[in-house]
């Protein structure tokens, strides 16, 4: 026999495509998917903020000056002056340091007072902040009041650590509950494709039949469904990380919130790359409880056909 | 009465003694759950390139015993040998082997409706891993043989009962497999498709394909000059060769009863 060949279209699925339960069950997969992606974007700004906070405080340093009792020889001024330009000569010379005014150490007490008169002999906070320059190293508290001890003057110096190390935890709080709800979100998809290609398969019972009849191996079966629950997961993951950056994209353009929301490009395309990976995970956790609902099935049905 | 006398008497068409025979059932009983035994100390066997007809009155359990040859079913009782292998050993890959090896036209067609005549035709290469440009020409060749050339894009739904009976069998021999077996597989055409699918199963069977077909219709039974088993109340009856008559097959039956088979 010699007959041409007329073009044939291209390869058909063997299994059956769509269906209103499909549409469902990508809906569902969406949201998941889009929380999962909002959870992880939350979680990186704590990240990313928990940093700038730290950085910002490790890099400053509050120095509380005991003060002499105020004269008209020694007043305030004159002390915190002597003091300030002590510090200069024991810390790096590009640090910035400030002096807080008579003023405005008053104010700090004010609220503790109330209403009264501030009696002219009650000591006052003496406080000068440091700013140590980027990329510096900031003496340790406990090394400039020694430091300051030494030429005679008494005073207390607060690095934030305390804060440091509370935001740091908080942080980490924070993270590890993003963490948590992205792995239930993750265990939700998974059950949801465990169940979801247990009815694919009782659906289409009689093509698995039709397959085992005419031999195909559980590998070759497994790989279509795994395959259709992996086009059918990348579609909605993919989807729902669209949504979650784009939200993402809104509240920073809105201007909610600077310090959470994205503030640069760089940022953005930072997090778009965790985003591409966590579609890469959840599209493969998807595909691999399909492949394993499918192994399953076909292992509890061996002599089908 | 020991039936595995019944297979010495026919020979098919094209038997070959020096190897082992592709079925070979011993002392099978086959019962569903709890329900009586439908098929009781079946001794059967097919030599390679035999080619051979199960017979019997509808719900005798010759759909059953197809089943039991291609493995879709397990014996309740007995062993099966398939390709000289105890199928009761075999493990899952060699039973997908096996089944590799067998094609299987059933009375209900099991095309996949959503797949068209050319698609369903090409099921058997394309689980084997084979890809389009390989087996495109094979299988349009073998539909236009059959008979389905111009129907090639059409879905299962929108063919006749002839077209899928062809279509089927077109898928079951495509995979040009060693063992054959088709259950009423002229069921549904006309007399002129019918006489050319047994053709094709003749053919097939001069190259060495072994052919076992489950059939009411004596009158393609006549046409061939090979073994016939026949099949009632779950027993395998000797084979005849199909020049017996329905006389003599009623004589067959008569000494079975009174044998109190």
């Amino acid at each position: 026999m010699s007959l041409s060949t007329p073009p044939l279209p291209a390869q058909q699925s063997i299994l059956l495509r769509g269906g209103p339960n499909v549409r469902g069950l990508i809906s569902v997969l969406t949201i998941m998917a889009l929380l999962a992606g909002l959870s992880l974007l939350f979680s990186r700004s704590t990240l990313r903020l928990s940093g700038d906070w730290q950085a910002q405080l490790s890099n400053s340093l509050t120095v509380q000056v005991t003060l002499a009792p105020i004269s008209p020889e020694n007043d305030f001024d004159t002390q915190m002056n002597a003091a300030s330009t002590a510090l200069k000569t024991l810390i790096e010379p590009a640090a910035k340091i400030d002096t807080v005014e008579q003023s405005d150490s008053q104010a700090l007490i004010r609220p503790w007072i109330g209403n009264l008169e501030l009696p002219d002999s009650l000591t006052l906070p003496g406080l000068i902040t440091i700013e140590m320059p980027p990329q510096s190293q900031a003496p340790t508290a406990s090394q400039l009041e020694q430091q300051l001890e030494n030429i005679g003057i008494l005073a207390t110096v607060d690095d934030h650590s305390r804060w440091a190390d509370k935001i740091k935890s908080t942080a980490r709080r924070l993270v590890l509950a993003g963490g948590i709800l992205l792995g239930l979100l993750l265990f939700a998809a998974v059950s949801v494709n465990l169940f979801a290609t247990r009815a694919v398969m009782a659906a289409q019972l009689n093509i698995i039949s039709v397959l085992a009849q005419v031999g195909a191996t559980d590998r070759f079966v497994a790989k279509l469904f795994v395959s259709q629950a992996g086009k059918r997961s990348a579609l909605a993951a993919g989807l729902g990380m669209m949504m979650a950056w784009s939200l993402w994209v809104g509240f920073s353009l809105l201007g909610l919130s600077p310090d959470l929301f994205w503030s640069n490009l760089a940022d953005a395309m930072t997090d778009g790359m965790w985003l591409i990976g966590l579609w890469g995970l959840f599209t493969a956790v998807c595909a691999l409880a399909a492949g394993l609902a499918t192994r399953r099935a076909l292992i509890a049905d061996r002599r089908r056909a | 009465m020991d039936n595995r006398n019944a297979n010495d008497v026919p020979t098919g068409m094209n038997p070959r003694p020096n190897l082992p025979d592709v079925i070979d059932f011993r002392n099978v009983g086959l019962r569903y759950g709890r329900g009586p035994e439908i098929l009781s100390d079946v001794n059967l066997s097919l030599p390679q390139g035999s080619f051979s007809f199960l017979t019997g009155p509808s719900g005798a359990g010759k759909s059953s015993l197809l089943k039991l040859c291609y493995l879709a079913l397990t014996p309740s009782r007995g062993q099966i040998m398939t390709f000289g292998k105890d199928s009761a050993l075999l493990d899952t890959q060699s039973v997908q082997a096996v089944r590799r090896r067998i094609g299987v036209v059933l009375q209900d067609f099991t095309l996949i409706d959503h797949l068209t005549i050319f698609e369903n035709v090409a099921l058997p290469l394309r689980v084997t891993g084979q890809n389009r440009s390989q087996y495109s020409q094979d299988v349009t060749e073998l539909l236009q043989w059959v008979g389905l050339g111009h129907r090639l894009q059409a879905f299962p739904p929108t063919l006749s009962g002839g077209e899928k009976q062809r279509a089927a069998i077109a898928r079951a021999v495509i995979a040009k497999p060693n063992l054959l077996i088709a259950d009423e597989p002229t069921g549904n055409v006309d007399p002129v498709i019918g006489r050319r699918l047994l053709r094709l199963f003749s053919e097939m069977n001069r190259m060495g394909t072994t052919v076992m077909i489950a059939t009411h219709d004596i009158d393609l039974i006549q046409e061939l000059d090979v073994r016939v088993f026949r099949i009632e109340n779950g027993k395998v009856f000797k084979g005849l060769n199909a020049v017996a008559t329905q006389d003599e097959w009623a004589a067959t039956s008569a000494y079975n009863n009174e044998a109190g088979l």
